[in-house]
């Protein structure tokens, strides 16, 4: 009794508990604020995923040309690096550039590496930056501290000299972090912003031994072999904190210490191109293109329903479902959402509609044969299906050699392209299961006895 | 509805669209947009009227540029790429209009987008040769596969010159937005084509009749199919492109296009090619035949069986 409940409902539970968790992934937050007998609710929907390392935050991500930002490639040069390292300077690089983007508090950034024509390049995509430039600093920057002593002077014009500096054992590696502090200066007088650096144990001991033997020299302090700050040592440094002052405005002192705190740049880079995305044009464009999209939708359900009748009633149900499935997955994956990935989008959802029809179409057909509509119904299906499938396996290949999930090199692997071949990708796979599963088990459920 | 019997309307059709195409092609070619030819580009609002623009811009610029307009929307375009101090220049230029408003600024080298298009190209050309061998295999018949993909590369052409056209005469720019487009319209057309020789392949395993009649069966028998399926999409598509402005609007254009393309081309184009093919392909040697009495074998099982 129970394993024959289980066998003819199965395709119910599944769709219903679909149905349940893809609205709980796309339930906006609410705040709600009320006290009930069994508690207080803050606020309802806009949850988060978390299983381990694994977390989502279920917002969706927008791509550049939605949202503006800035676009930076960047050329590394590898010419230093052995051939055998080179893809391990490429992964740091790119992680490195991440990682700075991330501190600087925008959204998270699209960091790709390129290989064409025997150079790689690395794509930064910084969405919600409005200033290209800015942004340039931070990423582009190697940003190597080192430090050095002042050793004698040279004479750089006649009659004027300045200090040598002769390296010193204190490097990048030896600071713990950086932080960015209102500098008082010696008498309280000054109130300029600066970076704090803190050394670990070792840079502390090290720095202690150095502003000890060097008591009244020049110590510098070098970013990318360029001095920062050459203050005197005035006395043994033993807190193991150093900081540097300058002409710095907050904005480029939180940079700075952004800079050293993701660390250095394994190789330099240089900039190969720059370019500013407006945000005003994405967001209004998108605005429209959604209530454009949202009408277009109305418009496909009112002439699915006058012209299918309760099959397109069927239809408008399975493409909610499939609105909802798609969303999901992409919060879920995520998926950045750029225009061609709408695109993609909007290809997919003819597909789903395509089967709908093709499947009405041809259970239509079969009712004019025969007098069991529950008959006609599953011939109708077994004979649409040979054609979705093809269609859609066709859809699939030109998703997957676009997508190139493999990173082939000869094909694409970065890009808008692949954008939509992702959504695509998605969106047939999806239309699969909503257009076929989801529609047939509602004709089967309306037709059980007929 | 005998498709057949008038194939040669949609031949010349097509023929002369196809010419309008390579027409436009070559007279205007493509206007490239910066992500792939390198350059800058600008788009501001302003309320000056184009030639006020021009002349202020012609006076005191010294290189090249082209500027193109759609309602209160311009685009600058040179195929310079500016410096900082350019481009603060041309921003004093405009500025002398108070409605100005700087919409978007790219300043862009070449070899980036070159990359993607070439790179783009290889995928398409590996997605096609699957594709073909899947329609072959799938299928039986390597004629279907051909067809199938000549009528793709109609639509896709025929895309392609209106689009030379629409550069020429409007704002409209081949830009990664407009290759996905192609791409779309491309699986589209093949999409659609499919569909049809699905329904072939299930008539000619059921009928006995040859194939002029068994094509022109399928295609009445998905003619609704197609119709309504393309309804759909054109509703859905125009009311994107009533929406939207720009580079957006000339998206959702290529896509209205191509889908319009693809439903005519799957009946009228691919489905006349494989039958014409199938024609001239039974002049030539043995070999390249369809293994004919299997067929017949075949035929007479379902037709048995196709009594309900």
């Amino acid at each position: 009794m129970f394993s024959s409940f289980i066998k003819k409902s199965w395709p119910a539970v599944v769709i219903l508990s679909i149905l349940f968790i893809t609205i709980l992934v796309n339930i906006p937050k609410i705040t709600i604020n009320k006290s009930y007998s069994f508690g207080k609710i803050n606020y309802i929907g806009g949850y988060g995923l978390k299983f381990g390392n694994f977390e989502r935050d279920l917002s969706l991500k927008k791509g550049l040309d939605i949202s503006g930002g800035a676009r930076v490639v960047l050329s590394p040069d590898l010419s230093k690096v052995d051939e055998g390292d080179k893809e391990q300077a490429l992964l740091s690089l790119k992680d490195i550039i991440e990682n700075r983007v991330n501190r600087f508090g925008v959204n998270e950034p699209n960091v790709l590496v390129n290989y064409f024509n025997g150079q790689y390049r690395v794509l930064v995509e910084i969405p919600g930056v409005d200033n290209v430039d800015r942004a340039l600093d931070l990423v582009g920057k190697t940003a190597q501290l080192s430090f050095g002593i002042e050793d004698g002077t040279e004479e750089i014009a006649e009659g004027h000299t300045i200090p040598k500096f002769s390296p010193t054992d204190l490097t990048s590696e030896h600071i713990e972090k950086a932080t960015v502090e209102l500098y008082q200066g010696k008498n309280g007088t000054s109130n300029e912003p600066s970076v704090k650096i803190t050394f670990n144990s070792d840079g502390a001991k090290i720095f202690s031994q150095i502003t000890k033997d060097n008591t009244g020299k020049r110590l510098a302090i070098y970013l990318d072999d360029q001095i920062l700050i050459a203050p005197v040592i005035n006395e043994q440094i033993v807190r193991g904190e150093a900081f540097i002052t300058g002409q710095f405005t907050l904005e480029q002192a939180k940079d700075l210490a952004i800079q050293i705190n993701s660390g250095a740049l394994p190789v330099p880079v240089e900039v190969f191109s720059k370019e500013q995305v407006g945000p005003s044009v994405g967001e209004a464009q998108v605005y429209k293109s959604v209530l454009g999209g949202l009408v277009g939708l109305l418009l496909v359900i009112i002439f699915m329903i006058l012209n299918y009748r309760k099959f397109g009633l069927i239809s408008a149900v399975s493409l909610m479902f499939y609105g909802l499935i798609t969303v999901s997955l992409y919060k879920i994956i995520p998926i950045t959402l750029t225009l061609p990935g709408i695109a993609g989008l909007i290809l997919s959802i003819g597909m789903a509609v395509d089967s709908s029809i093709l499947i009405f179409e041809s259970t239509k057909d079969q009712m004019l044969v025969t007098d069991s509509k529950s008959i006609a119904v599953s011939r109708g299906f077994e004979v649409a299906w040979k054609s979705i499938k093809d269609a859609n396996i066709v859809g699939l290949i030109i998703a997957f050699v676009l997508f190139n999930p493999f990173e082939w090199g000869f094909l694409l692997n970065s890009g808008p392209v692949r954008g939509f071949a992702a959504t695509l990708g998605i969106g047939i796979l999806v239309s699969l299961f909503t257009g076929v599963f989801v529609t047939k088990h509602i004709l089967n459920y309306f037709y059980r006895n007929k | 509805m005998n498709i057949l019997k008038y194939r040669y309307v949609p031949y010349a059709l097509s023929s002369l669209l196809i010419l309008f195409a390579l027409f436009n092609i070559v007279r205007f070619g493509f206007s490239l947009s910066t992500e792939f030819t390198g350059g800058s580009e600008l788009t501001f609002k302003s309320s000056l009227s184009v030639g006020d623009v021009n002349k202020n811009l012609d006076q005191s610029l010294d290189y090249e540029f082209k500027l193109r307009t759609q309602d209160d929307i311009y685009v600058f375009t040179t195929n310079k790429d500016l410096s900082e101090n350019e481009v603060e220049n041309l921003r004093n230029i405009l500025n002398k209009d108070p409605n100005f408003v700087e919409e978007n600024l790219s300043v862009v080298k070449a070899v980036i987008g070159q990359e993607l298009i070439y790179k783009t190209f290889i995928a398409v050309g590996i997605s096609i040769l699957v594709i073909f061998v899947f329609i072959a295999y799938s299928f039986k018949s390597v004629l279907a596969s051909s067809s199938a993909i000549l009528a793709m590369i109609h639509d896709t052409l025929i895309l392609l010159g209106l689009f030379a056209f629409f550069g020429e005469v409007a704002t409209a720019k081949i830009d990664l937005l407009f290759v996905t487009a192609l791409l779309t319209v491309l699986s589209f057309s093949l999409y659609d084509t499919i569909v049809i020789f699905d329904r072939v392949r299930e008539n000619y395993k059921k009928t006995s009749g040859g194939y002029y009649e068994v094509l022109n069966l399928s295609v009445r028998q998905t003619m609704v199919r197609s119709i309504n399926n393309s309804i759909t999409s054109i509703l859905a598509l125009y009311s994107l492109a009533l929406f939207v402005s720009g580079s957006l609007f000339w998206f959702a254009l290529a896509l209205l296009i191509g889908v319009v393309l693809g439903t005519y081309s799957s009946p009228m184009v691919a489905v006349p090619i494989f039958y014409d093919l199938q024609r001239l392909t039974k002049k030539l040697p043995k070999k390249y035949k369809r293994k004919k009495p299997n067929k017949k074998k075949k035929k007479k099982e379902h037709k048995d069986k196709v009594v309900v």
